[in-house]
């Protein structure tokens, strides 16, 4: 759980996910939003 | 992106807030079920899907993190804006012109809170409001164009 200040999170690092259907799982359980990040490490 | 854009604090809470954030290196061969299905072909390529995996908003290409972070609420708010949620659709349109009002999606913003202002309200007066707005705060863009048949 990320500690928030006055509302804000303090995280240091975005808690990507590792499972894209979990990811779909959680936002449907949570009514947040999926947000899908395509990259190359190059 | 990774060593800029995400650790910056203002990006980091809108995605935590608002978002379940998952990422693919387009590299590895388990990534490529979910690029074939996204039709995937150059990064940054982000998007903006509904827990069923539909896709709302996209954009490509590398944001600093106060254009990202706008980006960021404004392809929110259109998300929240197609799923006919329109008061969170207004409230992060009004977030994004609030604290980033010279962002390069801000007229973006401007255009599409008129819209769900006037989806909500169903009073052509408040789409010509907004969009008077935008003519006035963004007098050289392409949303300012596509308005301008009114």
């Amino acid at each position: 759980m990320a500690q928030t200040v006055n509302g804000h999170s303090t995280a240091s690092e975005i808690q990507w996910r590792t499972s894209f259907e979990g990811a779909l799982d959680e936002a449907r359980k949570t009514g947040k939003l999926v947000f899908l990040d395509f990259f190359n490490p190059g | 992106m990774g060593a800029v854009t995400y650790p910056q604090a203002e990006v980091r809470e809108i995605l935590e807030r608002a978002t379940i954030p998952i990422q693919f290196d387009n590299t590895v061969d388990a990534a490529q079920p979910i690029i074939k299905r996204y039709h995937h072909i150059w990064t940054p390529d982000l998007r903006i899907l509904t827990g069923d995996g539909d896709e709302l908003y996209r954009w490509n290409g590398y944001l600093p993190p106060a254009e990202f972070a706008a980006q960021l609420l404004a392809g929110l708010a259109q998300a929240r804006l197609r799923l006919r949620a329109f008061d969170e659709a207004i409230a992060l349109y009004e977030e994004a012109l609030k604290r980033f009002p010279t962002s390069l999606c801000a007229p973006e913003a401007q255009y599409f809170l008129a819209v769900a202002n006037y989806r909500k309200s169903g009073e052509g007066s408040d789409l010509l409001k907004g969009w008077h707005r935008l003519e006035g705060r963004y007098p050289l863009t392409e949303w300012t164009v596509k308005q301008d048949f009114k």
